[in-house]
Order: C-alpha cells, then sequence, then structure tokens
C-alpha cells in the first residue's frame, strides 16, 4: 500500500538546489534509505518532510493528507536525531512521556506506554536517570523510544549511528530493523553509511548532487548500478577503460580492454569509448599456467591479509593496477608479491559505462523508479 | 490519489514562531535606537554645532589649547602604561597558577575576581588612606625620616588602574593557557628548544591574541574610568573629567564641547578597538586542547618563590579592600579617626544616606529583571535566527562596550533633558544607563550557552507535538537560564559599583551607594565612605557566590 508520496519536490538554498525534482514512493511499513554522500540533499529531504523546510517545489502526501502546508508539530512524525537531542533537563522517563503529555494522553495510559517503548529499547531499569548519565548508544536508545512512543504515521531517522563506535553500530542498527519490522512503522533512514544502508533496509535512493540516482533494493543497487557515481559510492570497484566495436541490441558486443577482447549483452545499441567496472571480487585469479584469449597477464605487487579475505594489487602490464578480493578458504597459502598471475576480468558480471558515466548493458529503466 | 499542485511558495513552518522574533527584533531596535543611537548622534551633531551654524570650532579649540589637549596626552600615557604593566603581572601570574603546583590557588584566584569587580575608585581611595598626603604608609615612613611619593598624580593613576585592572589580562591568558594542547610544547621540547626560550618562542605567540583582548580590556577601562582620576588625579586632568567638568560647571556649562570631549573620547576607544582586532585578525590560531598541560610540580624552593610572586600580586592588589573594611570598623568623630573599633561609621551610614542604599539595589534590581528578559530573547534571535538584520543587531548591542560611562552619561542628558521626553533627573534615565552599559554581559553569557544547548533539541520537541513558541519555552529557555542568569549578575555586579555614568545622570533623591561614596570621599568623611564601600564589596562577594554556585565551576568571564 502507498504511504508516503514525495512528487517533483525541490528545495532551494539561495540559487543552489539542495534538492532538484525528487519523486519517490514509499510502501506502508517500508524501511527506506536516502543514501549519499555528505552535500548530497538526503537530510535536506529529510528535514522536508518532518516540517522544518518548507520546499519551494512539489508536493507531499502522508497517506491521502496532503501535507504540505501541515505545520511541523502537527505532522505527527518521530524522527531520530543524529546527536540524539535528548532533553538534558529531563529524566529517561520524561523524554519519554513528553510527546505524549504534547498529546493530552491520559497520565495512566502515559506511564503503561512509555514503559512498553522502554521494554522495547531494552531501558527499562535506567528510567529515572538523568540523560547526562548515559552513554551514546542508551541515549540514542532513550531518542528512539522517544520517537515510538507516540505512535508515529512515519519514523524518520538522520544518521542515528554516526555517533557511535562501530561495534555498537552493528547491534543497534539490527535492533532498529527488527523492531521496525515488529511495529511495522514506515521509516525513512538517512545515512552515508553505503554497509549500513544495504544491511537495514527494504530499498534505497542513492542521492548526488540533490538528485536521486538510483532507487532500487540493496541486491539491485549493489549488483546493477545505474551509473558510475552508484557504481563507485556503493562498493568498492575497479574501472578500466575499454572500447566497444559494435553492439546491437540484445547480441553479443565485444569489449576490448587491456588488449582483450571479451563478449557481453548490451541492453541497447552502442559504440564507442566505456568504463568497464568489476569488483573486487568479481575478478578471478588464475594459474599463470592458464591459457585463454580473455585472460589477462599480471604481476601481484601488494598482498594484504584481512582474516576472512586477501586483497591482491595486480599490476597489468599497461601498468594500470588493479585490486582483487580472493577468500582465503579458496587456496590453502597466500600469492606472494612477485607472483605471476592470470586475472579473468568476467564480464558476465561486470557493468559498463559509457563516457558519461551512464550504464549501457542492462536495461534500467525499470529500476530507476520503481 | 490526485496530485494537486501547491502554489504556495516560501511557506515557513515556523510562521506562528516568526512573528514573535519578529516582534523582538522590532522592540529591540527600537528601543536601541532610542536610548543609544539618537544619543549619541545627538552628542555628534552638537560637537559640530557652534552659535547655531556648523562649525569645527569646537575641534580646532581642542587641538589648539593645552589645558584641552594634554588631558588627551594624559589619558593616553595613563592607559597605556598602565595596561603594560598590567600585562607584566597578570601574564606570570597566569602562567604560574596554570602551571605550577601552588597552594591556595581557589582563594588566590577568588581575590582576584573580587578585585577586578570592586570599582576602582574605592581602590584610589584606599591607596590615598595608605599613601594620600596623609596616608598612614606615607606618615609611617616620614617618621622614619624617609619621604616617600604621595599617590596623587599620573603615577598614582597607573598604580592603581595596574593593580585594578591586571585581573582581565590574568582571567584571558589563564583560559587560553588551557586551550595549548601540551603536545606543543613537548614538541618545542624534542626540537630542543626549552625552558625560558620555548615560552617566549611557542607559548607567548599562541597566547597573543588573549592577551591583546585582554590588553583591550585594561585599555578601555583605564581611559574610561572617571573615579580614580577624581580622586587622584589632582592637578593632572583626563579626558573623562575634562568632559565631564565641561559639562557640569555652573559657570561655563559648555554642552558643545563636553560633546567635543565626548566625541574624541569615543573616536580614541573605537579606534584602539579596531585596532586590536586588525592585529589580532592574522595570528589568530584554534586550538582546542586534546591534552591540557599537565601542572608541573616545582621543587620546593622554587615552588616557594612562585607562590611568594602569585601572593605578593594578589596582595597587594586585595590590600584595597582590605584596607577599606578595616577602616569602615574604626572609631571615628566626625571625620576624625579616634582610635579604637566601633560600628559608628556604619550607624552614619544608615542615618545619613540610607536611600541611596535603597536607591542602588532597587535600580539594579529593575535593571537586572529587563537584562535576563532581553539578554534570554535577544541572544537567541541573535544566534538561532542569523540574518543581516540579527548581526546588526547584535553589533549594536556590543557598542556599549566603547562608550565610557561619562560619555554615556552626557548623551542621555542631552537628549532628554526637554520636553517632549524629558527624563533628567528621574530613577529611569539611571536605569536605562544601567542596562545599555551592563546588558553586553548578559548577551555574552547567554549566547555562550546557546552555542552549547544542542539546536535539534528544540526539533524533537516540535516533532513531538509542541508548538514552537511553547517548545522554546520548554526547551531552550529552560537550559538557558544558569547562563543568562551568572551574565545577569555579573551585569547586577558592575551596575552596583557603577560611578562615571551615575555621577552625570543623578540628581539629588537618587544618590546611589557609589555617588554617596564619592562624596563622602570629598567632605573627608573616609569612615562613612569606608562603610558604603564595605557594603558594595559584601554585596559583590555574595554574587559572585552565587554565579560560582549556578555555573557551577571557578571560571567567570568578564
Amino acid at each position: 500500500m502507498e504511504h508516503i508520496k514525495i512528487h517533483n519536490v525541490s528545495k532551494l538554498f539561495g540559487d543552489t538546489k539542495a534538492i532538484d525534482d525528487i519523486n519517490i514512493t514509499i510502501n506502508q511499513g517500508e524501511f527506506f534509505t536516502l543514501l549519499g554522500p555528505s552535500g548530497c540533499g538526503k537530510t535536506t529531504l529529510l528535514r522536508t518532510l518532518a516540517g522544518f523546510y518548507q520546499q519551494e517545489e512539489g508536493d507531499i502526501f502522508f497517506g491521502d493528507t496532503f501535507i504540505n502546508e501541515v505545520p511541523a508539530h502537527k505532522r505527527n512524525i518521530g524522527m531520530v536525531f543524529q546527536n540524539y537531542a535528548i532533553f538534558p533537563h529531563m529524566t529517561v522517563f520524561e523524554n519519554i512521556a513528553y510527546g505524549l503529555k504534547a498529546r493530552k494522553v491520559k497520565k495512566d495510559e502515559i506511564i503503561v506506554r512509555v514503559n512498553e517503548a522502554l521494554e522495547m529499547v531494552e531501558l527499562s531499569h535506567l528510567k529515572d536517570r538523568q540523560p547526562s548519565q548515559l552513554s551514546g548508544g542508551q541515549q540514542q536508545r532513550v531518542s528512539l523510544a522517544r520517537a515510538i512512543v507516540i505512535h508515529p504515521g512515519l519514523l524518520l531517522m538522520d544518521e542515528p549511528l554516526s555517533n557511535l563506535d562501530a561495534k555498537l553500530r552493528v547491534k543497534m542498527r539490527e535492533d532498529i530493523r527488527s523492531l521496525q519490522k515488529r511495529l511495522n512503522i514506515t521509516t525513512i533512514y538517512v545515512t552515508h553509511d553505503q554497509e549500513e544502508a544495504l544491511a537495514v533496509s527494504d530499498r534505497i535512493a542513492v542521492l548526488n548532487n540533490g538528485k536521486i540516482q538510483q532507487i532500487g533494493r540493496p541486491h539491485e543497487i549493489y549488483l546493477s548500478p545505474v551509473n558510475k557515481f552508484v557504481s563507485n559510492f556503493i562498493g568498492s570497484t575497479n574501472f578500466l577503460e575499454g572500447k566497444v566495436e559494435a553492439g546491437k541490441e540484445g547480441e553479443n558486443a565485444m569489449v576490448t580492454v587491456e588488449g582483450v577482447t571479451l563478449a557481453t549483452k548490451f541492453g541497447r545499441p552502442f559504440q564507442g569509448k566505456v568504463l568497464y567496472s568489476i569488483r573486487p571480487e568479481q575478478v578471478k585469479i588464475m594459474d599463470d599456467k592458464e591459457t585463454s584469449p580473455t585472460l589477462l597477464e599480471g604481476e601481484i605487487v601488494d598482498a594484504t591479509f584481512l582474516g576472512e579475505s586477501v586483497v591482491y594489487k595486480i599490476i597489468f602490464n599497461s601498468g594500470y593496477t588493479i585490486s582483487v578480493h580472493e577468500h582465503s578458504i579458496r587456496f590453502g597459502m597466500l600469492r606472494e608479491e612477485g607472483n605471476k598471475v592470470k586475472v579473468d576480468l568476467n564480464p558476465n558480471e561486470a557493468v559498463i559505462f559509457d563516457e558519461s558515466g551512464e550504464e549501457v548493458i542492462n536495461e534500467h529503466k525499470n529500476i530507476r523508479h520503481s | 490519489m490526485s496530485i494537486k499542485t501547491s502554489g504556495i511558495r516560501n511557506r515557513n513552518p515556523f510562521r506562528i514562531q516568526l512573528g514573535f522574533w519578529n516582534y523582538v527584533v522590532i522592540i529591540a531596535f527600537i528601543l536601541i535606537g532610542f536610548f543609544l543611537i539618537y544619543p549619541l548622534f545627538n552628542i555628534f551633531v552638537n560637537s559640530f554645532w557652534q552659535d547655531g551654524k556648523i562649525s569645527l570650532e569646537n575641534y580646532q579649540e581642542f587641538f589648539s589649547y593645552k589645558y584641552y589637549y594634554s588631558a588627551l596626552l594624559n589619558s593616553f600615557i595613563v592607559s597605556t602604561t598602565a595596561t603594560f604593566f598590567a600585562c607584566c603581572l597578570g601574564i606570570p601570574v597566569a602562567y604560574a597558577m596554570a602551571r605550577f603546583n601552588i597552594p591556595f590557588k581557589g582563594l588566590f584566584h577568588i581575590l582576584i575576581i573580587l578585585t577586578l569587580l570592586s570599582p576602582p575608585f574605592i581602590g584610589a581611595y584606599s591607596w590615598i588612606l595608605m599613601l594620600g598626603n596623609n596616608g598612614f604608609i606615607k606618615n609611617f615612613f616620614a617618621d622614619l625620616g624617609l619621604d616617600i611619593p604621595s599617590i596623587y598624580g599620573l603615577h598614582g593613576m597607573i598604580w592603581v588602574f595596574t593593580l585594578q585592572f591586571y585581573p582581565h589580562i590574568y582571567l584571558y591568558v589563564s583560559g587560553a593557557l588551557k586551550t595549548i594542547d601540551v603536545s606543543l610544547e613537548e614538541a618545542s621540547a624534542s626540537l630542543g628548544v626549552s625552558g625560558w626560550k620555548r615560552i617566549r618562542k611557542v607559548t607567548l605567540p599562541l597566547i597573543f591574541p588573549t592577551v591583546s583582548t585582554g590588553a583591550l580590556m585594561v585599555f578601555m577601562a583605564s581611559f574610561a574610568d572617571f573615579g580614580t582620576p577624581m580622586l587622584i588625579g589632582q592637578g593632572e586632568k583626563v579626558l573623562p573629567i575634562l568632559a565631564y567638568e565641561q559639562f557640569i560647571s555652573e559657570m561655563g556649562s559648555n554642552p558643545a564641547m563636553a560633546s567635543t570631549l565626548s566625541m574624541i573620547l569615543l573616536t580614541v576607544t573605537t579606534m584602539v578597538l579596531f585596532l586590536q582586532r586588525y592585529v589580532v585578525a592574522k595570528k589568530t590560531y584554534t586550538m582546542s586542547a586534546l591534552r591540557p598541560p599537565k601542572i608541573i610540580k616545582l621543587k620546593p624552593a622554587k615552588r616557594v618563590m612562585a607562590t611568594l610572586l602569585v601572593m605578593a600580586v594578589v596582595t597587594l592588589s586585595i590590600i584595597p579592600q582590605a584596607t577599606v573594611i578595616t577602616t569602615s570598623f574604626l572609631k571615628t568623630n566626625g571625620p576624625v579617626f579616634a582610635g579604637g573599633f566601633s560600628l559608628d561609621s556604619y550607624r552614619q551610614v544608615l542615618y545619613k544616606v540610607p536611600q541611596a542604599i535603597q536607591n542602588t539595589f532597587t535600580y539594579a534590581s529593575l535593571a537586572i529583571v529587563f537584562m535576563v528578559i532581553a539578554g534570554l530573547l535577544l541572544s537567541y534571535v541573535v544566534v538561532r535566527r542569523p540574518s543581516k538584520l540579527t548581526s546588526l543587531l547584535d553589533a549594536l548591542i556590543m557598542i556599549p562596550y566603547v562608550i565610557p560611562g561619562t560619555v554615556l552619561g552626557i548623551s542621555l542628558i542631552i537628549a532628554f533633558n526637554k520636553p517632549p521626553i524629558e527624563l533628567t533627573g528621574t530613577w529611569i534615565i539611571l536605569v536605562v544607563a544601567y542596562c545599555i552599559r551592563k546588558l553586553p554581559y548578559t548577551m555574552r553569557s547567554s549566547t555562550a550557552i546557546l552555542h552549547q544547548i544542542d539546536k535539534s533539541v528544540e526539533e524533537a520537541s516540535i516533532s513531538l507535538g509542541v508548538p514552537p513558541m511553547k517548545t522554546f519555552f520548554k526547551t531552550t529557555a529552560v537550559l538557558m537560564i544558569p547562563g543568562v542568569l551568572s551574565g545577569a549578575i555579573l551585569s547586577w555586579v558592575t551596575t552596583i559599583n557603577e560611578l562615571s555614568s551615575t555621577i552625570v545622570l543623578y540628581y539629588g533623591a537618587t544618590a546611589t551607594i557609589t555617588v554617596s561614596i564619592y562624596s563622602e570621599v570629598f567632605t573627608a568623611n573616609f569612615g562613612t565612605a569606608a562603610a558604603l564601600a564595605s557594603i558594595l564589596s559584601l554585596a559583590t562577594i555574595i554574587s559572585l557566590i552565587i554565579i560560582t554556585l549556578l555555573t557551577g565551576k571557578k571560571d567567570i568571564n568578564i
């Protein structure tokens, strides 16, 4: 069921468009993430939804309600802030009860609901504490409880985990995700951390320069990026310069990269210079003795052991260096620096971009604005 | 679902709130315009007005008569010399207190702040008691056959100002020393630069901007002070005295000349302010100490030396207070000390000037109420709603920093001594003057605390369903109160100790304690003057304790 509809929304700061003609439809109970580098407009969009900014153009609907003219305090939104925004002069209990008091909920019901919320975030034992006595993680839990206790129509989270340490971040994001599913609250989550976005989201919108680059489920965005920006921002990848002689729709086309010619399928007719993008874990390292015209010769110049995987830097004859991840258990022993190897660039999993950075293999129009 | 395109553009979600804050800004501009800009503009015009036409005659006169320009010269000599000596005292004391294990630090710190907050002319007055023509120290040496110079004259002013205002340097430098990361000094030590050379090459340049700000405060305070030169200047006149005399003298009252002198005073203070800003602008380093320096444990001999240095300076500067308080308990017989102790002086004070005591505390309390409200609202407007308009407002509120009290007093009288608005001689004009002069203190601490309050706290409250205006009073306003109050109390303290504008503005029934002390000293009633001064000191100490309790720390920024 459609729940949130953002239609042609733009927000200007002075002359610059912080967000530019945004169209998103979010379903009831969906965990939707706005992902992008700092300054991409994701927080601006979130704050526009919250009512802290007013868009210059476009409309926002919550369900059937036209929300443009509803002031922030009447939008019934739960919001979790990056820096927690706990009321420092109130106890944990008072913080969580704040929104209920504003809604004139009866006293005994407030007690029941606050206790319920405290249980959900596992903080029942701290309800009489002052915020200054809480750790960052605990403060963020208070902030979360305060946002969900009012039964908001929409939960907005603005980089809620970025001030926590790495381990706690993983634990918190799992808790947030399971709580969100349990309560079935439509949630919009802002982050610049692509791993976090992939881990928690039902769908992700990748933003850059105020524009939506791609909307899709986490694996779609990772495996089928629609342009160079998304491919580069989500995970890491190798970009190799190449050339396409002739590519016809639905037919095999030949891409020449680093002197080898690889066959791949194209979504639309194309000819000319391209960027061949292949993720480090999609590249296969072969034994030096393998012979095939599609393999590239190279030499290992650096090997970094990371536990579950090993990262190799391999230099080709052209002088270009590629990064390759190999699972540790694939080989019983580490490849050494100086080893000569053959490399399979795995065209079936590669993504190819034209000179303007647009993807040319897949038919991705459906993914883009689904 | 049908999509309607909204015709509304630029609608602000804070519409209701903006309405309220707009009124705050408008009212602030009206009040400032009326009570600050208009009077200043008035004396500006006045200074160019002679016999019904525009002329530079007043300025020509000023620069051609030695009687006038020597006062400017004197002011410069006294202020720059006092600033120099204040640095000589303030920097070493601050360094020793910050870095060495000196005992009784807390006590020394409080005494230094107390020195700063007590009115300078009380210092001057008690130095008269000690080193005046009949001072007890002078008499003591005279009995031994030694003739030491008396306190009267330019050197006396320099002496009093140095001891009175070095705490500015001390406070600023102490603050700066805490923000120097220890690694900077370690780095220079590892490069083979250590000891005095390190202090000179690393520490001093780093704290230079702060020292210069402190020096500016000392200069301004010395340049603008009225009481001290009045009491111990004798033949040597400085600018504020000259302006006051031109304005007040029954016979040759010359408002045009008083305005001219006021303009010259203002020009100098403004120029010095910009000079300091200009010098500092190129040399400001932002530092936030990750590891503030450790306190060095000195060997016993060196520790005693450092302690003695600090103790000597602190003692010397607190002696006037001690002298005054002691004097207040001496038995008097009219103006003559009769030997032994008694409460005579206090009895006389209550009999002679009960009105002055009541006035002081009433006016200061009225001013504090206004300053709390103004500090709360205006700092919010300036910090949270930044625009060209609010930054102009911020600049206007800070103008009184460079206005000597005498100048403000003169400008207010000239502006409001005739219908339709005749405030001269009323208590209102005094309260107005106090609010204008002391609001910057409240503003400073209010904005400081506001910067520490998370903006998103208000957004959290709004998103939870509380309207913006109510949100402000339920969250930010509550959180600001300690900062606003501590600033307001500081304003209060400096208000009860205020002399330079009061002396121009008071009128018989509206006399305050400071004015009474001043006139008692002039009529040689040292006992009653001392009792009044002790009442002020007591009020000051109590206020300091309240500020310390409110902010929960020993640091007080003035």
